[in-house]
This record gives C-alpha cells, sequence and structure tokens, in this order.
C-alpha cells in the first residue's frame, strides 16, 4: 500500500515539476513558496519545480523523500518553515526564553523562542513586515527528536535507515529538501549534533 | 509666434518641467529623521566633515554603534571618522573607502570583518542606504553595479524619482523641513544609544552547510588590502563584540589566516581575553540585549582601541590642532546633548527618542 502510494506520489511531484517549469523561470522574487496552512503536514505532491532540482531520482523519492516529514510538530502543535507564525505562537503558550533581533535599519525582527530543547526563529515577512514567518526550528539536544525518530546523538545510518539517501550530504551534514522548506542532519563524525527544519528560498 | 520665441518656449517649457521633477524627486526620497529609522543619513553625513582623519572605520552597524570617535578624541587626540551604514557589504565598504580616498589619507582603516558572511546583494533598503548618500565618482557608480538586487536598476539610482514616485500620497511636514538637508544626528559616523537593555537568552548560530567565504568576499578584502598598501595606510581587521549575529570559529579561523598570511593584525573582541581587558559588561554596555554597544560601552571600547593604535601605529595627539579642536568640541557638543536629551527621554517617555506611546506602536 505505502509502496503504491509513493510511486504514485513521485509520478505526481515529477509531472507537477515538468508543468511548473516555465512558471518558476517567470518568477524573478526570491520568496520562499507560500506553505499551504500551518496545520497541515508536508510532503504532499505539492513539490513543483524544486522538485526538478534535486538530484533525487525518483526511485530515491519512493525510498526517502516520501514518507518524510518537513514540519515539526511541538506539543501538539505543527511548524511549518515558511508559514505566518503568530497564531502558532500562541498556541505553542510561553517559551521558556526569548531573544529578539531588530535590523540595524528596523526593516524588522528576527525572534527566537526556546522551548526545552527546541528553538524556533521567526523572520520578517518581506512584503508586510508587521508580520513574521517560521525561519527555523532547531532540535538542540537529545531530549527531541524527529516524528521519524531520530534525535541529536543518533548515528549517520539509523538517520539513513530510517530517512533514506540524502538530497544532499557532504561529511558535516545530510538534507532532505522538499519545496520551500528542508530538514538537516549536522555530524560531527557518524554522530548527529543538531537537526533544523528550515525555509528554502528559491 | 517666431521660430526664436518657439525654441525659448520649448526650452523654457523643459526647464520648467525639470525643476519640477527635481523638487518633486527631492519631497518623495526619504528623508530618514523619523525616529528609529535615522540610519539612512550616515554615508552622506561624511561630507560635512573635515576630512583630515587619522583613523578611518569602515564597516557596517557594527562599526557604527560601537565606536565612539569623541573618545577616541577626548582620550587620545586621535581624529577619526566611521564610514558605515546598515548592514554594510564588503564591496560597498571597498568602495567607501575608495571614495573617501578623494578627500584624504587616513594613517590606519579599521574594517569590521562581519560582512564577509554575505556574499551577495542582501536587501534593496539597505543598498539605499548605503548607497545614495554617497557623492557620484566612479566609487558610486561601481558599488551600484556590484550591489544591486535583481529588482533593482542603476537608472533608479541616477533617479530616484524612479524608484520612490509612489511615496508622493506620504509626502508629509518632514519632508518639506528636511527638504534642503537633514540635521546631524550622528557624531563623525557614530549612532549613539544611550538606553540599556542587558544581554540574555543570546542564540547560539545554527550550524551551517558551508561555512566558506565567498570568492566574491576574498576579492574585495583583497582590493580593499592592496588599496591600503597602495596609499601606505595600515588596515586594521576586527571583529566587533556584538553578540549576535553569531560568529562561527570556523570565520573567525578564515579571518585569523588571512590576517597571518599577510601580516595584517586582526583583533577578535568576542575573545574572552581581549573582552576583558575593554572592561565591557554585557548587563549594562548594551542597549538592545547584545546586537550592539549603548554610548557607555562604546566608551569602553574606543578608549582601549585608542590605546591600541596610539601604541602599534605611532598616532600622534593633534588635540592642540585648532581646526581639529574645534570641529571635535563641537562634536563633543552635540554628543553630550544628545547623551541628556536621551536619558531625559528615557526618564519622561521610556524611550530615548521621546517617542509617545501611540508613537511606538
Amino acid at each position: 500500500m505505502n509502496k503504491k502510494f509513493t510511486s504514485v506520489l513521485a509520478a505526481a511531484m515529477l509531472l507537477t515539476a515538468l508543468t511548473a517549469c516555465g512558471t518558476a523561470e517567470d518568477d524573478s522574487v526570491a520568496e520562499p513558496a507560500e506553505p499551504a496552512a500551518a496545520a497541515t503536514t508536508t510532503t504532499t505532491a505539492a513539490s513543483t519545480e524544486a522538485a526538478a532540482l534535486e538530484t533525487t531520482t525518483a526511485a530515491e523519492a519512493e525510498s526517502a523523500g516520501a514518507a518524510i516529514n518537513y514540519d515539526y510538530v511541538l506539543n501538539g502543535v505543527t511548524i511549518v518553515p515558511g508559514a505566518e507564525s503568530e497564531a502558532v505562537l500562541a498556541s505553542l503558550g510561553t517559551p521558556d526564553s526569548t531573544f529578539e533581533a531588530p535590523s540595524c535599519a528596523f526593516t524588522g525582527t528576527s525572534y527566537y523562542y526556546t522551548y526545552g530543547g527546541v528553538q524556533v526563529v521567526t523572520y520578517p515577512d518581506e512584503h508586510d513586515q508587521s508580520l513574521n514567518r517560521f525561519y527555523e526550528v532547531d532540535l538542540m539536544d537529545a531530549t527531541v527528536s524527529t516524528p521519524e525518530g531520530i534525535k541529536v546523538g543518533d548515528t549517520y545510518d539509523a538517520l539513513v535507515a530510517k530517512y533514506g539517501t540524502p538530497t544532499q550530504e557532504t561529511p558535516a551534514f545530510a538534507m532532505y529538501k522538499t519545496e520551500g522548506k528542508a530538514v538537516q542532519f549536522f555530524l560531527e563524525g557518524n554522530n548527529i549534533t543538531q537537526i533544523v527544519y528550515v525555509v528554502q528560498f528559491n | 509666434m517666431t521660430k526664436r520665441n518657439v525654441i525659448l518656449y520649448g526650452l523654457g517649457m523643459a526647464v520648467s518641467a525639470a525643476v519640477l521633477l527635481a523638487v518633486f524627486q527631492r519631497l518623495v526620497q526619504p528623508k530618514y529623521m523619523t525616529p528609529p529609522s535615522l540610519d539612512g543619513n550616515l554615508i552622506g553625513d561624511y561630507y560635512n566633515s573635515g576630512y583630515d582623519h587619522d583613523v578611518l572605520f569602515i564597516g557596517d552597524c557594527e562599526c557604527y554603534e560601537n565606536f565612539s570617535p569623541v573618545t577616541l578624541w577626548q582620550d587620545y587626540g586621535i581624529p577619526c571618522y566611521i564610514r558605515g551604514s546598515a548592514q554594510q557589504l564588503i564591496w560597498q565598504s571597498y568602495y567607501l573607502l575608495e571614495d573617501a580616498l578623494r578627500y584624504e589619507k587616513p594613517k590606519v582603516a579599521v574594517f569590521n570583518v562581519l560582512s564577509m558572511k554575505y556574499g551577495e546583494p542582501q536587501k534593496e533598503e539597505y543598498n539605499r542606504m548605503s548607497i545614495e548618500g554617497m557623492r557620484w565618482s566612479m566609487s558610486k557608480v561601481n558599488n551600484i553595479k556590484a550591489s544591486m538586487t535583481e529588482e533593482e536598476s542603476f537608472l533608479s539610482y541616477v533617479f530616484p524619482v524612479l524608484r520612490y514616485h509612489s511615496g508622493w500620497s506620504s509626502i508629509s511636514a518632514e519632508d518639506f523641513r528636511y527638504f534642503f538637508g537633514v540635521k546631524p544626528n550622528f557624531f563623525a559616523g557614530y549612532y549613539l544609544r544611550a538606553d540599556v537593555k542587558p544581554a540574555a537568552n543570546v542564540p547560539k548560530g545554527t550550524p551551517l552547510t558551508d561555512y566558506t567565504f565567498s570568492e566574491t568576499c576574498w576579492d574585495y578584502l583583497n582590493r580593499m588590502r592592496t588599496l591600503c598598501e597602495e596609499n601606505d595606510i595600515r588596515l586594521v581587521l576586527i571583529k566587533a563584540p556584538s553578540l549576535y549575529p553569531y560568529w562561527y570559529p570556523e570565520w573567525n579561523d578564515q579571518i585569523t589566516d588571512y590576517a597571518a598570511a599577510y601580516d595584517l593584525p586582526y583583533i577578535n573582541f568576542l575573545d574572552e581575553e581581549v573582552l576583558a581587558e575593554t572592561g565591557i559588561d554585557y548587563n549594562t554596555d548594551t542597549y538592545d540585549a547584545g546586537l550592539h554597544l549603548n554610548v557607555y560601552g562604546a566608551e569602553k571600547l574606543s578608549h582601549w582601541f585608542g590605546g591600541y593604535l596610539r601604541d602599534n601605529y605611532a598616532l600622534p595627539d593633534r588635540s592642540n590642532e585648532p581646526l581639529l579642536a574645534n570641529e571635535y568640541a563641537n562634536i563633543a557638543a552635540r554628543y553630550m546633548s544628545e547623551i541628556e536629551w536621551q536619558k531625559n527621554n528615557l526618564t519622561e517617555y521610556g524611550n530615548v527618542f521621546g517617542l509617545t506611546a501611540q508613537e511606538t506602536q
């Protein structure tokens, strides 16, 4: 069932990638892709031109990308990189600590919220700086793990066993990407030191 | 109507249209006089200085908010100026140094290396603040070419009305008040803040997929070094003691290696030993939780750095030179008034700019 679903998904991704190429070239504004809604999970067939640019093959997508969560669920609340943050942050309640970094020219402020071993970072929307969007979610220690069960301290081999072949990798990191967002695993030797869910700008 | 009259009439109409367009352009251009967005006037303010500085700082907000030229003058008699603007990219620093050399030849150029992290143009707002205040020269032309984002055009820098024409509906009293020029808000390029917000919960940097500085940045650092060598200027690399944005050890290593390769001094003020020598206390000496120093921190940092410059570059005490003494006395008088004004505003309004609760919303 799963295999069938992922095959259909891979085919749909390929098809949408091919049909969306023209649109992507016409769009010269460098912005993150607008996620559908803050409360949804990702890795749907919505991946378009970004998928076409990746080195991931259809077979790799079948074995890896199809089941990956690119959003992070914290205390039952889904955080979507690139999505508006205000309502989601309100649902998360009071963070353990906060930090704000206004730009020198006051063209917006980045905010950092820490909830235990998770750090959430927002950035101001390019066109409406009163609006903030999720930039990244950092899993900083072994008290928290990804929905797939990977946490800081786990090995690269454990990562690949759960996630499949990375979209991109170096000896220091492994990354899985979909349209507008990615999940990155930073490594020291064979061990994961930090996990980051992050928006991807075009 | 004779042929001559037709020509005269046409010329008159053309001149009138040009004047009207120039007036309109000046009206819609941002004046950067509404706090806290004052940074846009930093670059143009340089042309009001006396062009006789032994030390020129070049860099981003980590320069113009962390060093006090008044302290360097008062404590050591070192005349200096900060050519900095918000998120000033390294090629902008290079061209601003090149531009400054048309007017003067400092003995020391101090470059803050944070901008090595940006290998590409970032935001139009920052570009405008860094470039529009420059006087026209090839340095400005090249700066524009190097800085433009994809959405910008060279022509809109030549004729800013092309960029700002949509601002006609928001022309305010400020646009008329500062039509012929803005009042000075800076102190030899220094942006003064007298409030205090202790540093807390400063985030560590998220790991990067690649720590290597771009070829573009290295190219401009090389050009800056060569420009200094050709003009017998000693280049000093610094990393200001700002706790955020995070300065990665991998970045620090690259600058350390570069400085060693070319026999350049590099002072990382985030280094614990150096920081301890400056006496900076992040509980009292920053106004925004560690991003920038307030005036109390800037004075401590400048006192330490002034001693370093005097001892290592034999910079003379020029406090007895009448022209300079007069220039810096004026700057220092405004500086002291500004501190008092901001302190009074803090007491009365809770913010340094004296903004009402409504204005801060």
